[in-house]
């Protein structure tokens, strides 16, 4: 009996240890919290036919920030007020970072009516505002060339840090010293992994193409469009033939590639067919198929395009066939040892 | 020695000419391939590489940027589109979001991007020229009350072609103040327009909605489709009333001024409905569904795959054509061949068509022919009776309608099979009107690849219609309208109609039906009492015996004789001796006792056309016309 109770607080804890966690989220603190652990935004506007938004307007907008569960986390005029923007500007990559801090890392479909952002640049809800030149600067590109996917690595105080650190860098600082960004990145220990809208085979270190995972602090591509996508589809340019492009990113802080999702530009009918909003797992097909990511919504038609993607994954926990610890195994052995002797 | 001082000399020679020469990127192109879309071309949401073949520049990679043909061929590198906006050097491929074609000769594109330009100086939003000057996305959507850059995705510039390029072509001498307002100006002082589409969207309270999903006109500030007019019914298409907003990513309206003009376009989003499901890379057709799949848009640059998007479209430049609207044939003959064919207004005729030798009437069906060149909203045949003066007030006349109750059917390209086989309906309204954009595309394949249907009918008058005199004088004249202005043909076309089979009114031979003849009373008169307004011929037949045995007398036209009876209208009112017959014309063998027979036919010479609205075939024929016969015994040995 003695050593029952010994095993039950080991127990507990292992529980803990192997349970899949929340998000962290101050419930009900903000609208933001029902994006904490999923969040989309879609190509184009569409009614909802589901839960009334708070705002009482049924019309969802192509650049609001919406959740997984039919809700809208934020009003696209609510990502921009930093920037005194009013009209929607769309939204094409998203990452959330604290959702007690109303953080969101974004870029837009649209340049700002003001000039002080444009749809290239990397946006966040605090007003940061990181111009697509910096994030290319170690691709020596030259010019806008978009940004489509957005994914923020490395452990979350260091993100927050660097967003801290970066909060009072104007735009035009960033234009005067792009190559600011690597090194502040690298201080932080943290990268921004980014697609692009455009290709840019010349004038880079290495040819890029918006089907790309780019890195901005090591200026490396982290996956070709032929790694992101199953063998049976032809991606990836000159070998395969077709670039598919990279619509949304998302993934654990970690940077684990195989633990990626993604969307695409364009659809594929082959084998694996998929579209170009379906959410899909890194080189191995589809994760959520895109109706699935609408229905809350209840959307008239069952397509509406994703083109922007936030997902929520804490590291997996290391398994028994995996790395865990010994001293786990062995409590973990106990623990199933115990519940088949219950029934 | 010598030989190494001669290679050397020759390998200094080499780079001195290559160094002079220059970078031969293919942003130095200047003589790009663009012939070859002059029928139609595209641009691709990706990036691919064509497994087999290669472009004019020898590189198998294909950019979202190029200008692609239907026919497999790139017609232009994104770098020759941005050329002259960087001295021949582009800096990159900025990719192609809308394109209209306005000369292929001269090199005139209009076109949008995907991003901005490196150095600043237009973003992804402006309306660019390949010469190298554009017009910013501010002045385009300020009719709209919008002040921001809203992208754009879509273009297609509306007028007389000659009116467009000199718009552009002044562009750089134009607004110097300012585009916003200028633009409209200008636009309307020209009569041209530019549609378009954005990438935005701007929903507000107390004003209309602006979609990106919308055709819009920069010159008036007006919708010119929503999307619910776009996509059919089936489509959950429109915000808010039927719930999505498809967005609108290529657009091409083919004809120049048009009353309901039909637009082509792809949209940002697919459709997966039951009925109507389309990708985002087909083309769409405004109402109909998809005309043209993806996957065979793409097809002949043999990708890996068998979809790539579809970005821009654009059906290329107008074909050269006839200015003047006119009436070229009547009932399947050149009015050079009618009397009165083409006179001045009031002029004579007797609306007789020249065929075959004799001067001939119409009727039933009477397809009518000409020219409608661009530049005109609707056409209509007019007709009043060849004794009315034409009415003072063009519109108060009365036009040769098929409405669509009438199911006419017409034979046009199907996009997604490459081949004539689809078909599309053509009518006109009650009064006659029809819609000179449709009829262009329909008859001229005007915005389509080919030509499916070349002989369309201005109109088919259906002669025996009600209200119509069936063996009257008409005169018909072609009337248009452009805006809310009526147009008249400054001649008259004289058109008679004949309906009326020749009346037989009478048989005879000796003794009367059924009397009994021998070889002694051969041959016999016959006589007859036959009436037509355009008598052509008669001709006997004479029948029976056993085995039964028939022989055909040759056609008596009514000029044929000047001896015989018979005239223009016939036997003049009378019964009148028309010729004999006699035994000896039947076979040998078949002239027993028995039964025997006389077949008067007699025919008109009216031009008869036909007409299958639902597969619009107008076939025609000569005359109209009436048979009698009369019997009698007959005994070769005598009675």
């Amino acid at each position: 009996m003695r050593r029952f109770l010994v095993l039950i607080p080991l127990v507990l804890a292992l529980a803990l240890s192997i349970a899949p966690r929340a998000a962290p989220v101050c419930q009900g603190q903000t609208r933001l919290a029902a994006c904490a652990e999923c969040a989309f935004s879609t190509e184009e506007d569409f009614l909802s036919h589901g839960p009334t938004p708070p705002d009482g307007n049924p019309i969802i907008s192509d650049g609001d920030l919406l959740s997984c569960k039919g809700a809208v986390c934020m009003r696209n005029r609510e990502l921009v007020q930093r920037f005194d923007v009013t009209v929607d500007m769309g939204l094409d990559a998203v990452d959330i970072l604290s959702v007690e801090k109303e953080l969101v890392a974004f870029s837009t479909e649209l340049n700002s009516p003001h000039g002080n952002f444009y749809h290239g640049d990397l946006l966040t809800t605090s007003g940061a505002c990181i111009p697509n030149v910096a994030l290319l600067r170690l691709f020596q590109v030259s010019g806008d060339r978009g940004l489509d996917a957005i994914h923020f690595v490395g452990k979350l105080d260091d993100i927050l840090g660097f967003l801290d650190a970066i909060q009072r860098i104007s735009r035009a600082e960033w234009l005067r010293d792009p190559g600011k960004l690597v090194t502040m990145l690298k201080e932080h220990q943290v990268d921004i992994w980014f697609s692009i809208e455009g290709t840019e085979r010349v004038a880079a270190t290495t040819a890029i193409y918006d089907g790309d995972i780019l890195s901005a602090a090591n200026g490396t591509v982290v996956a070709t469009n032929a790694d992101l996508m199953h063998a049976s589809v032809p991606a990836g340019i000159p070998k395969r033939g077709i670039d598919y492009g990279l619509d949304a990113l998302s993934g654990p802080r970690s940077g684990r590639r195989e633990e990626l999702r993604l969307s695409t530009e364009i659809l594929h009918r082959g084998e694996l067919a998929f579209n170009d909003g379906d959410i899909l797992k890194f080189a191995n097909g589809i994760a959520l198929r895109a109706e699935e990511l609408y229905k809350p919504f209840e959307p008239k038609a069952d397509f509406v395009g994703t083109d922007a993607f936030y997902l929520y994954m804490e590291e997996k926990p290391m398994t028994v066939g995996g790395f865990m610890p010994h001293v786990l195994k062995y409590f973990q052995q106990r623990v199933q040892a115990l519940r088949r002797a219950e029934r | 020695m010598r030989r190494i001082i001669n290679t050397l000399l020759l390998v200094v020679v080499l780079i001195a000419t290559l160094v002079l020469m220059g970078p031969t990127g293919v942003g130095s192109q200047t003589t790009y391939p663009l012939e070859e879309c002059a029928r139609g071309c595209f641009s691709t949401e990706e990036d691919f590489m064509m497994m087999k073949g290669e472009p004019y520049d020898g590189n198998p990679y294909i950019s979202d940027g190029d200008l692609l043909s239907f026919t497999g061929r790139v017609c232009a590198r994104n770098a020759d589109l941005l050329s002259r906006f960087y001295d021949g050097r582009p800096p990159a491929d900025l990719g192609l979001d809308a394109v209209d074609i306005l000369h292929v000769k001269d090199r005139i594109i209009a076109f949008s991007t995907e991003l901005d330009d490196p150095r600043g100086r237009f973003t992804a939003g402006d309306l660019l020229f390949t010469p190298g000057y554009f017009i910013p996305n501010r002045a385009l959507v300020y009719p709209f009350g919008i002040t921001h850059d809203i992208g754009l995705d879509a273009l297609q510039f509306r007028g007389p072609e000659d009116k467009v390029l000199a718009f552009v072509r002044s562009i750089p001498n134009l607004c110097a103040n300012g585009w916003p307002g200028c633009l409209q100006s200008q636009l309307k002082e020209r009569g041209i327009d530019i549609w378009f589409s954005v990438e935005g969207t701007v929903i507000r309270a107390g004003a209309p909605s602006i979609l990106d999903g919308y055709v819009l006109s920069a010159a008036y500030g007006t919708i010119i489709a929503k999307q619910d007019a776009l996509l059919p019914n089936v489509v959950p298409a429109d915000i808010p009333q039927r719930g999505v907003d498809f967005g609108l990513d290529a657009l091409f309206a083919p004809e120049i001024v048009t009353r309901v003009p039909p637009i082509y376009f792809s949209t940002e989003i697919l459709f997966r409905g039951e009925r109507l499901p389309f990708t985002d890379g087909d083309v769409l057709l405004r109402g109909d569904g998809v005309v043209l799949r993806n996957e065979d848009a793409i097809k002949l640059f043999y990708p890996a795959a068998n979809f790539l998007g579809l970005d821009a479209l654009d059906a290329g430049g107008p074909p050269p054509e006839e200015k003047v609207p006119h009436i070229t044939h009547i009932g399947r003959q050149t009015v050079a061949n009618i009397n009165g064919g083409t006179v001045p207004v009031g002029g004579a005729g007797t609306g007789l068509a020249w065929y075959g030798s004799y001067w001939r009437p119409f009727g039933r069906y009477v397809a009518i022919h000409g020219e409608i060149p661009s530049g005109i909203d609707q056409f209509r045949v007019a007709y009043r009776k060849h004794d009315e003066a034409r009415p003072a007030n063009p519109a108060t006349a009365k036009g040769i309608a098929v409405v669509s109750g009438a199911g006419w059917q017409v034979e046009e390209y199907n996009l997604l099979m490459s081949d004539c086989s689809g078909w599309a309906a053509y009518y006109s309204d009650g009064d006659g009107w029809y819609d000179a954009a449709e009829y262009r595309r329909l008859e001229s394949g005007v915005g389509m690849p080919a030509d499916c249907t070349s002989q369309l009918a201005l109109t088919v008058w259906n002669s025996q219609g009600p209200g119509i005199d069936s063996e009257g004088h008409y005169r018909i004249w072609l009337q248009w309208k452009i805006g809310a202005n009526i147009y008249e043909e400054a001649f008259d076309h004289h058109v008679q109609f004949d309906n009326k089979a020749p009346e037989i009114l009478d048989l005879q031979i000796p003794g009367g039906a059924c009397a009994t003849y021998g070889p002694d009373d051969m041959p016999i008169m016959v006589r007859a009492n036959f009436y037509d307004a355009h008598f052509l011929y008669y001709r006997l037949r004479l029948f029976g015996g056993n085995p039964p045995s028939s022989a055909w007398y040759p056609p008596v036209y009514h000029d044929t004789s000047a001896v015989d009876a018979v005239g223009p209208t016939g036997t003049g009112g009378a019964t009148v001796n028309l010729h004999t017959v006699d035994m000896s014309v039947l076979s040998a063998g078949s002239v027993v006792t028995c039964a025997y027979g006389i077949m008067l036919w007699v025919e008109d010479s009216t031009i008869y056309g036909g007409f299958d609205p639902i597969t619009n075939q107008l076939p025609w024929a000569t005359t109209y016309e009436s048979w009698k016969e009369i019997t009698f015994d007959y005994m070769p040995y005598g009675p």
